[in-house]
């Protein structure tokens, strides 16, 4: 059904450009906000792609681009599903927002879907490319949309590590395909056989690293949250995100060879990632940097199982079935999180807000891991698959509290957008409703999913020994945060640890931001140095074109051939060129 | 199979003939010469397309006469050759419009602007169609000649110095390529291109090594300063006070891609990969593009004026071409011959846009285009692509190069050449994401015109070259397995058919 393929990223895409000509068109028009109204609607064929599945057939189109293939397997089609669903999600909250440009807004939202999916569905190395490359670039017109000092700062952040993200995936896609891996099937066997499989690996984990928040290429992340608009930090967190994750799935050599130095090494910068996002979270002012930093440490627990499956080849297939179990639940409940802060802030104070503070703890709940929700699954399965991992420290024990450092970050997150400003009193709207959508959708999905698409993993059954395993970080996190808020009202916190202000202790961005002073210092002096290289080949072409005249005196040639001599500096260059030339052809036998 | 016909003279009349009659019109003629100037271009490109098919099924189109004892003069139409007169003639046909649009407001001196113009087609369609080494000279010196008064055409002070620049750098580069032709010629008799390489030049290099190592030398440097290859690429940045469709026309096909075209050909039509391996000048060529690649991106970050960061770009652009056929592998030749029309596709898009910037905002330096996306929308999505693609970012042409360049470098066991495109990556994306940022994110200053009018978009005549060639860089790339498109040819010519 090559016709559902097409249709499937056509319509996003032809959407897209239809907004982007609309935004063209004077603010207020009619024509124009029903197009942004009725965009979601484009990802339609997407979703339905997704739950069609094999059925669908294999995408294989060899003129498009460098030949474009794409299939829905296990790591593909539930994640097509999550970023349709997100994404639709995010685009309804979007069509709402207030302030102009959310033409604009909706147009970047659907570049990044069509990039977002291939990269997810993507059967070749070039087409996966192509996709990562696509949402990494519209990506930063989301971070940078709102145009404040803070946006441009986060923009400038996000396309830097962006862009080495996107060359050190460009350098290994292109090893890898060398080595015989155009086929992402055949990819983690290639880059187990190649010469060069170190090297791979190394840039794999850095340019995949960056796009999923890996200790210590995180620092985008809590910058670009706060500063983009909710629905685009929805599929920030959400979605993005997980394109590196897929990255790492599909090129690593999971399962063909053990790498014990880059699977610890990678299992240690992820816990490293999944605990110590706690400490500037906590300290976070926004809210929405909180949520940052707790996607950060989810992203950990992901990179966790991934360093797992590199260190142990024969536990490879569980841990990639229970990383995309876990990224689906991850992406909507995370995404469902962002939005409830724009949900929040419409609605928190009118008629529905007891609707809207159920269903944020419904996704708070699940994203910390507390029984019964999409997390517990997500994490149950996590667990079974890395219990035999032979590791130098013992991980099963640490997962648990993953849990509880999500409970903390997302209760710091909550107290802060409750302390911020007085939130609106919207009624029932489209975005309302999405989002509902969203929730109860999001954290039923994952049980089914679970069961229906991974069928490696089991789905926890409902005893007592299952529930307390899951509750018990929660609870921990909950008793530990109403401690620390009892601590805060009875004025034992220093004011700059309660609320974060004016300035956090530690600044969102943490070990980016002394980076960033020094990477601009950097920046301005190696131009510099530049400009002083030519200064000096100029000053030396001046000398020569002294020395030419001071010969044309001595001898006293006319006038003309004086201004013959500026001919020179081409001449003595070219001569020079060919001297250097002719001795260098010389020397060689 | 070859046969002999006028067809490629055809080819160079198509716009000799506009030259000539450009030249005898008075300047107030405005209306005969455009269409003298888009009669000629519509022409060319029409019997391009009518090339295209015969030259695919494997026939070969020549024409030839005595010019010197021994010596012909040889047209010759061949698949390399026609992928480059196939891309000169679409951009001069988008560069006349654009130019005619462009020079409505400053009109002097049209006639000798437009007849120079032509001529400069007529050189780089003879270099394309050049079946041998004499023929190729000839129209490499007349394309020096023709171009110098556009680059001068402004005639003031800093005009003047720049063309004298470009005419020394030029010149001496033609003298080197004439030595080398001239040594070439006495040793090995009168040589003509052939597919993997001439077998007077192979049997010479077989004789004496020396000798051939040394003239194919000194035609490679010849070449290298069009081709801007570091340390000769003094004049290209000079050149910049060219009006602009000059710029674009000079960066993206005529002068700079003659260069690249000639390094190509010496390496693989007259020498022949193997031979001028064997002869030890392909490593030499290869540190030569690397070093060009790095320093031109290092130099254009500093620049604050738009045309002259594009002109480092170009210098570092160009230079992958060079790279393309240095590596000894098939795989990177296609990058590099591929690059030679994706190049051109963007680059010529930048430089429209960059004239379209100034003509209609004031704007010449990168810190004035704050916020100009809100003005002209258009103009900096096009100019958006063309930064994109440039980086080597998909889905723009620029992509496609860069990948067969670096599994080429991988297969020829040269993986540091890919550590060269990877930081080449970073310096483009350095300097060119801060302007396409501000562009689109920057706040407007006061530096920038300011009016009443919310758009500034300029006219048609102007806007559309630019849309259509950001169009077709975005084309080259999204279909580049189309049979015809510019990666299917390059597999082609690479491969022989």
């Amino acid at each position: 059904m090559t016709w559902l393929w097409l249709l499937a990223a056509l319509a996003p895409a032809g959407t897209a450009g239809a907004l982007a000509l609309a935004a063209l068109r004077p603010p207020g028009d009619r024509a124009r906000r029903r197009l942004v109204r009725a965009a979601p609607v484009s990802l339609l064929p997407a979703a339905a792609l997704a739950v069609a599945g094999p059925a669908a057939g294999d995408l294989d189109l060899p003129w498009l681009l460098l030949g474009t293939s794409a299939t829905l397997d296990q790591v593909g089609r539930p994640l097509l599903l999550t970023a349709a669903v997100l994404y639709a999600a995010t685009l309804a909250t979007a069509a709402h927002a207030r302030g102009g440009r959310a033409a604009v807004l909706a147009a970047l939202l659907l570049t990044c879907f069509v990039g977002n999916a291939t990269a997810f569905v993507a059967a070749d190395a070039a087409t996966f490319t192509v996709g990562y490359a696509v949402m990494s670039v519209a990506a930063y017109g989301l971070v940078a949309h709102d145009r404040t000092a803070a946006a441009r700062r986060a923009g400038r952040a996000y396309l830097t590590l962006g862009v080495v993200s996107e060359v050190a995936v460009l350098a290994a896609v292109v090893l890898v395909v060398s080595a015989g891996g155009l086929r992402l099937a055949d990819a983690p066997a290639a880059v187990a056989a190649s010469p060069h499989t170190g090297t791979i690996v190394g840039l794999l984990l850095l340019g995949f690293g960056i796009k999923a928040g890996l200790v210590p290429l995180h620092g985008w992340l809590p910058l670009a949250h706060p500063a983009a608009p909710p629905p685009a930090s929805a599929v920030l967190s959400g979605a993005m995100v997980k394109a590196g994750l897929v990255g790492w799935l599909r090129f690593l050599p999971l399962g063909e060879v053990a790498l014990p130095g880059w699977g610890t090494a990678l299992v240690l910068l992820a816990l490293v990632g999944a605990f110590g996002a706690l400490v500037p979270g906590v300290l976070a002012r926004d809210p929405k940097v909180a949520l940052a930093y707790s996607s950060v440490s989810q992203m950990g627990f992901l990179a966790v199982l991934v360093g797992v499956a590199l260190v142990a080849p024969d536990l490879a297939p569980a841990c990639v079935l229970a990383a995309v179990v876990y990224a689906v639940h991850h992406g909507i409940a995370k995404g469902g999180l962002f939005l409830s802060v724009a949900v929040w802030r419409r609605h928190g104070a009118g008629r529905w807000r007891g609707l809207v503070v159920a269903g944020t703890a419904v996704l708070a709940l699940a994203v910390a891991g507390a029984p019964l929700g999409s997390g517990s699954v997500a994490k149950y399965a996590a667990k079974q698959a890395v219990a035999p991992a032979p590791l130098l420290v013992d991980v099963t024990a640490l997962l648990p509290l993953v849990g509880t450092v999500s409970t903390l970050l997302l209760a710091r997150a909550a107290v802060r957008l409750l302390a911020g400003p007085e939130p609106g009193r919207d009624g029932l709207d489209a975005p309302l409703v999405t989002w509902a959508v969203l929730v109860l959708g999001g954290t039923g999905a994952t049980w089914w999913l679970a069961d229906r698409w991974a069928p490696v993993l089991r789905v926890p059954r409902l005893d007592a020994v299952t529930l307390w395993d899951a509750a018990w970080p929660v609870l921990l996190g909950v008793a530990l945060a109403c401690v620390a808020v009892v601590a805060a009202r009875t004025g034992r916190l220093p004011q700059r640890v309660a609320t974060g202000e004016p300035e956090p202790l530690v600044p969102a961005g943490d070990v980016l931001v002394p980076v960033e002073r020094a990477t601009g210092a950097l920046l301005a002096a190696l131009p510099a140095a530049g400009d002083r290289v030519a200064e000096v080949r100029d000053r030396a072409q001046a000398a020569v074109v002294r020395a030419a005249h001071a010969l044309g005196r001595a001898h006293r040639v006319e006038r003309a051939e004086a201004r013959l001599s500026g001919w020179v500096p081409s001449g003595v260059a070219l001569l020079a060129v060919a001297a250097v030339a002719g001795i260098a052809l010389a020397v060689t036998p | 199979m070859t046969t002999t016909t006028w067809l490629p003279v055809l080819v160079l009349a198509s716009s000799l003939v506009p030259a000539v009659a450009i030249f005898l019109l008075p300047e107030d003629r405005h209306r005969t010469r455009t269409t003298l100037n888009l009669a000629g271009a519509l022409a060319k490109v029409g019997l391009v397309v009518a090339l295209i098919p015969p030259v695919l099924a494997g026939r070969r189109f020549e024409w030839r006469v005595p010019f010197l004892p021994e010596v012909d003069l040889v047209l010759r139409v061949e698949p390399f050759g026609l992928l480059f007169l196939g891309l000169s003639a679409f951009l001069w046909l988008l560069t006349t419009v654009y130019a005619i649009g462009y020079l409505r407001t400053d009109g002097r001196h049209r006639s000798r602007f437009f007849g120079f113009f032509s001529l400069c087609v007529v050189a780089s369609s003879g270099i394309a169609l050049s079946g041998n080494l004499v023929t190729f000279v000839v129209f490499y010196e007349l394309l020096t000649l023709a171009t110098y008064p556009l680059v001068a055409h402004q005639q003031t002070a800093a005009a003047l110095r720049g063309a004298r620049v470009y005419l020394t750098y030029t010149l001496g580069g033609g003298v080197a390529l004439l030595l080398g032709a001239v040594w070439l010629t006495a040793l090995a008799g009168p040589v003509e291109f052939a597919r993997g390489g001439s077998p007077a030049v192979a049997a010479l290099a077989a004789e004496q090594p020396g000798a051939a190592r040394a003239a194919l030398a000194l035609l490679l440097v010849g070449l290298a300063v069009k081709a801007a290859l570091v340390p000769l690429h003094g004049w290209l940045p000079r050149a910049m006070v060219a009006p602009a469709p000059v710029s674009a026309l000079l960066h993206a096909v005529a002068v700079v891609k003659a260069g690249v075209f000639g390094v190509v050909l010496v390496v693989d039509e007259l020498a022949g990969v193997e031979v001028a391996a064997d002869l030890g000048l392909l490593g030499p060529l290869l540190v030569v593009a690397c070093a060009t690649i790095l320093w031109g991106s290092v130099r254009a970050l500093r620049q604050d004026g738009l045309k002259a960061r594009l002109a480092y770009s170009t210098v570092a652009q160009v230079a992958y071409v060079t790279l393309g056929v240095a590596l000894l592998s098939p795989v990177a030749t296609v990058g590099g011959v591929v690059h030679v029309v994706h190049q051109g596709l963007m680059k010529i898009t930048l430089f429209f846009c960059a004239g379209l910037l100034a003509q209609t905002l004031g704007a010449t330096r990168v810190s004035e285009l704050a916020g100009a996306g809100r003005r002209m929308p258009l103009t900096c999505a096009a100019f958006t692509v063309g930064a994109l693609g440039m980086i080597g970012l998909p889905p723009v042409a620029g992509f496609v190069s860069k990948w067969y360049l670096g599994l080429g470098a991988v297969d020829t066991g040269q993986p540091w050449v890919l550590v060269v495109l990877v930081v080449s990556s970073l310096l483009n994306a350095a300097y060119f994401l801060p302007v396409v940022g501000r562009m689109w994110w920057g706040r407007p200053g006061s530096t920038s015109r300011s009016g009443t009018r919310a758009r500034w978009e300029a006219p048609p005549a102007l806007l559309v070259p630019a849309l259509v060639t950001a169009g077709c860089s975005l084309l080259a790339a999204v279909a580049a397995g189309v049979p015809l498109a510019p990666l299917s040819m390059a597999w082609l010519i690479v491969q022989g058919g």
